[in-house]
């Protein structure tokens, strides 16, 4: 929740690089057991705010233009597009989640020794 | 692993999954990824809402005047109301630019040959042509002109101002999509882009290199034969003017004898040829159901999403007027006001001419003028091109003008130019429309006209006083009449231009005794107009326009809509009826004969006659003109001059097949194989494919060629001949009907587009169904009363 709101408030302000930075803050600061946990938080919370977001944009649109954008990359339904646009959210936020896991252990076991 | 080598693995692998998303790849053309498909900048911030009204906007500004209100109705039209003239034209800048800023980018980069910066190695060829014409000298001309006009420069300025205030508040997710599929960003507006968007205009309009084909033309027939297949004007036809002239002040005797002289040359050169061409006329009270005088326009050019107009109304203290802009330009083009009305067509005459150039060494480039010789200086244009290295060209410059193709790759030729764009003139343009939205008279329309000069126009004027009138304006040199078709040699300057026709002497009728005006590209005079001009005139539809005003009075807004949306094809109804009767006086028969006999020569999308006629007149050209034919670059002569040659000689030379060496054949059986030909070829057709409008049927394509941005082979009738002139990418661009009464002025108007540029809008092309229907919007002035039920979104500007 934490991850998909602060991620979707950021973005909305600061650009959709935020994508990468607030998951990596959240993961750096309350990392979970393991880094394929955090990756996959990221990536699903991320992945829910991005197809979320745009579906949302869309249906305002009646998907006028997803269908024209559908249509220019050739692809086959709406569904493809707004696949793809969750699954190149969700690994940058994994990708980020997981950079933020490794710095928090990273950091800690610096202080440890 | 330790997590410091962990962390700085995923570290980079963040940062690489970050330069690659964002990273387009042009090969594959694909554009970066990530920032396309973000749903806070991406594409998907310009899917606009449907049917939901717009919220209001405020913006404070520093650079108006006064508080500016602008009201968008719900066709998305904007109604803009100020106090000064300045702040009317910042509104539309500010509105031009939020609403088409990549299409006004397009336009201008296309003038200043800047494509290649954005769309990449393909569009090089056109930005070397730009580059080549010198259009960037037009725009210095258009410039300089303008600064004589500093009241005009302040309104230029204005506008400008407002274009910038909208790219200034842009932030990335309000970008053009097309920016964002580009991968490229957009920049600040200036004057000079406006007058390159001006520049396009006459670019479009009257820059055509007909001389190379009629030089290849006269260069395969010989003089006698080209002089009889291209006469300057048909034996019959109907001017735009025709009255008793005043004779020219100055000696214009040699340049009324009709000499020929040309340079024989072979070229290869591509022909630009647009086939624009537009409709107007205006009729008096006399002839209409209201007795109130009514003027139409639909001015026919390429048809693009988004569309080359924008629609608009302006109210100050000083002017109310509603019609059409140009994203780019300021004012309204073609519109109305509560006193008069005006609108446009293209007249077509000659004003570039070409000439080859006669090097004494082109190394250090040295070339023969008369007996001096002079020195060719050289323009170094460099062309940024994307993901490759800048193109570089080296233009020579000549006495006449640049050359236009150098021999580089050894078969081009040494022609230069000479282009009226390319004469630094005094008038200022913008001051024409400027005066036209305030114009309350004739007075008014003709002092307004006088600062228009390129691209050459017939402007039609109708006011509620009752007043009608024409004027055939631009800047118009005098020449050679038949000398100036050609590739003409450039050692001589005998062939030069002797000046200009003054504008005293520019055609112009007022209030004819008829009761009605009309121009359609045709001839703009008769013969005994004192100077001579050459060019590419339209026999049929004001021939057309003519039948239909007088057999449908009196007239109402109604019935000019029907004439204006007309598929009578009057060439067809020429020429078929006497094809058909040579045909079958040679004894041939064919139920499809019988059809195109009875025929009503409409070219209705969905018959299949147009189509059968059309091929058969193509190969009738094909057989008769099989001289010139197999050239690809050649002028083809005018179905209605081989209609002439049929009817008065139909034992013409040219009437001779030339692969039959024994025997010499006539017009009939030229007509009959013909006929045999086109008719193997229709019956190949499958039967849904011969309806015209699926043959050739419009297509609408956005300016990228981006097929679902664009409307596709729609079912259109009409071509070019017919008053509504549509073909496959050029028509009606705007329809516009005007009556002008006192109390209350009526217009009917609609364009094949939309407002608004953005294809995720639902206003990008709301207009093509009722366009495609002969739907028009109907149209009042609006005071500062609009109902608010019809209001889409109010935009306030407001000092700070």
């Amino acid at each position: 929740m934490l991850i998909t709101l602060g991620t979707w408030l950021a973005c909305y302000w600061f650009g959709w690089r935020m994508t990468v930075l607030i998951p990596m803050a959240i993961t750096f600061i309350l990392p979970e057991r393991n880094v394929i946990l955090d990756f996959l938080f990221c990536f699903f919370s991320i992945f829910i705010v991005w197809t979320g977001y745009s579906y949302f944009l869309s249906s305002t649109n009646h998907h006028l233009l997803t269908d024209r954008m559908t249509s220019l990359f050739s692809m086959s339904n709406s569904i493809t597009i707004f696949t793809i646009t969750g699954i190149i959210g969700g690994l940058i936020a994994g990708a980020g989640g997981s950079t933020g896991y490794f710095l928090h252990h990273f950091l800690k076991n610096k202080e440890r020794s | 692993m330790t997590y410091r080598w962990k962390f700085v693995f995923a570290l980079f692998t963040c940062l690489l999954l970050l330069i690659l998303l964002s990273t387009p790849l042009p090969k594959q053309g694909l554009p970066a990824i990530a920032p396309l498909l973000n749903p806070f900048t991406g594409f998907w911030t310009l899917a606009d809402p449907i049917d939901a009204s717009l919220p209001d906007l405020l913006i404070p500004s520093k650079n108006i005047d006064n508080n500016i209100r602008v009201y968008l109705d719900d066709r998305m039209v904007p109604h803009i109301y100020t106090q000064t003239e300045a702040d009317a034209f910042f509104a539309l800048g500010y509105l031009h630019g939020k609403n088409r800023l990549f299409q006004m980018d397009l336009t201008q980069r296309a003038i200043t040959g800047e494509l290649s910066a954005i769309l990449g190695p393909v569009a090089l060829e056109k930005d070397i042509f730009a580059r080549r014409i010198n259009f960037k000298k037009a725009i210095t001309n258009k410039i300089e002109s303008w600064k004589n006009h500093p009241d005009m420069m302040i309104l230029l300025n204005a506008y400008t101002s407002g274009v910038n205030e909208w790219i200034s508040s842009m932030s990335k997710k309000d970008w053009p999509l097309e920016y964002k599929l580009l991968n490229c960003k957009p920049s600040e507006w200036t004057v000079e882009k406006t007058a390159a968007i001006s520049i396009s205009l006459a670019a479009t309009l009257n820059l055509n290199l007909r001389d190379f084909g009629h030089t290849e033309a006269l260069n395969q027939l010989g003089d006698s034969l080209f002089n009889d297949l291209f006469p300057l004007t048909p034996e019959f036809y109907r001017p735009i003017i025709s009255q008793n002239w005043p004779k020219p002040q100055s000696d214009l005797d040699r340049f009324i004898q009709h000499s020929q002289s040309t340079t024989p040359t072979t070229v290869d050169i591509p022909i630009h040829d647009h086939h624009v061409g537009s409709n107007n006329w205006a009729v008096n009270a006399d002839l209409t159901e209201n007795g109130l005088p009514i003027l139409a326009n639909d001015p026919h050019l390429p048809l693009n999403l988004p569309s080359i107009w924008y629609e608009v109304e302006i109210k100050t203290p000083q002017m109310h007027s509603h019609g059409v802009s140009i994203p780019g330009m300021a004012g309204i083009i073609i519109g109305f006001n509560k006193h008069v009305a005006w609108g446009l067509t293209n007249t077509s005459i000659d004003v570039l001419d070409s000439y080859s150039i006669n090097w004494v060494n082109k190394d250090t480039h040295s070339y023969l003028l008369d007996n001096d010789t002079l020195s060719a200086s050289v323009r170094r244009e460099i062309i940024e091109v994307k993901n490759e290295e800048n193109h570089i060209e080296e233009i020579l410059e000549t006495y006449w003008g640049p050359i236009l193709y150098d021999d580089s790759a050894g078969i081009r030729q040494n022609v230069a130019v000479r282009w009226v764009s390319h004469m630094v003139d005094k008038h200022c343009d913008f001051r024409t429309f400027y005066e036209l939205m305030k114009a309350q008279n004739l007075n008014d329309y003709q002092q307004a006209i006088q600062n228009f000069y390129i691209p050459g126009q017939n402007i039609i004027f109708a006011d509620h006083n009752d007043s009608i009138g024409i004027t055939i304006q631009g800047k118009f040199p005098i020449k050679h009449p038949n000398r100036d078709r050609f590739i003409q040699d450039g050692s001589n300057k005998e062939n030069d231009w002797s000046g200009f026709i003054p504008d005293s002497l520019l055609p112009r009728q007022i209030n004819p005794p008829e009761g009605y005006l009309i121009s359609a590209n045709e001839w703009p005079t008769d013969r005994d107009y004192p100077f001579p001009y050459s060019g590419h005139f339209d026999q049929y539809r004001g021939r057309t326009i003519e039948q239909l005003l007088l057999k449908n009075q009196p007239l109402n807004l109604e019935k000019m809509a029907d004439i204006q949306n007309s598929v009578y094809n009057m060439k067809a109804a020429e020429c078929i009826p006497l094809l058909v009767r040579e045909v079958t006086a040679a004894g041939m028969s064919h139920p499809l004969l019988d059809s195109l006999a009875r025929w009503n020569f409409e070219y209705s999308a969905f018959s299949s006659l147009p189509t059968l006629c059309e091929i058969w007149l193509d190969e009738l050209s094909i057989a008769v003109f099989d001289e010139i034919s197999q050239s690809p670059i050649s002028a083809t002569p005018q179905i209605w001059r081989l209609r002439e040659l049929i009817q008065s000689t139909p034992n013409h030379a040219i009437f001779d097949i030339i692969n039959t060496k024994d025997k010499k054949e006539n017009a009939s059986e030229n007509i009959t194989m013909s006929w045999q030909r086109a008719l193997e070829k229709f019956e190949t057709i499958e039967d849904v494919d011969r309806k015209w409008g699926k043959r050739e049927g419009l297509s609408i394509k956005h300016l990228l060629q981006i097929p679902s941005f664009s409307h596709q082979q729609l079912m259109t009738g009409g071509n070019g001949n017919t008053i509504s002139a549509i073909t496959k990418t050029n028509g009606p661009s705007w329809k516009m009907i005007v009556e002008l009464s006192p109390h209350k002025t009526r217009a009917k108007v609609i364009y094949p587009g939309g407002q608004s540029g953005n294809p995720g809008s639902p206003y990008y092309d709301n207009f093509i169904q009722p366009w495609l229907s002969n739907d028009y919007y109907d149209i009042e002035l609006i005071d500062d009363d609009i109902s608010p039920s019809r209001v889409l979104q109010t935009i306030e500007f407001q000092l700070p």
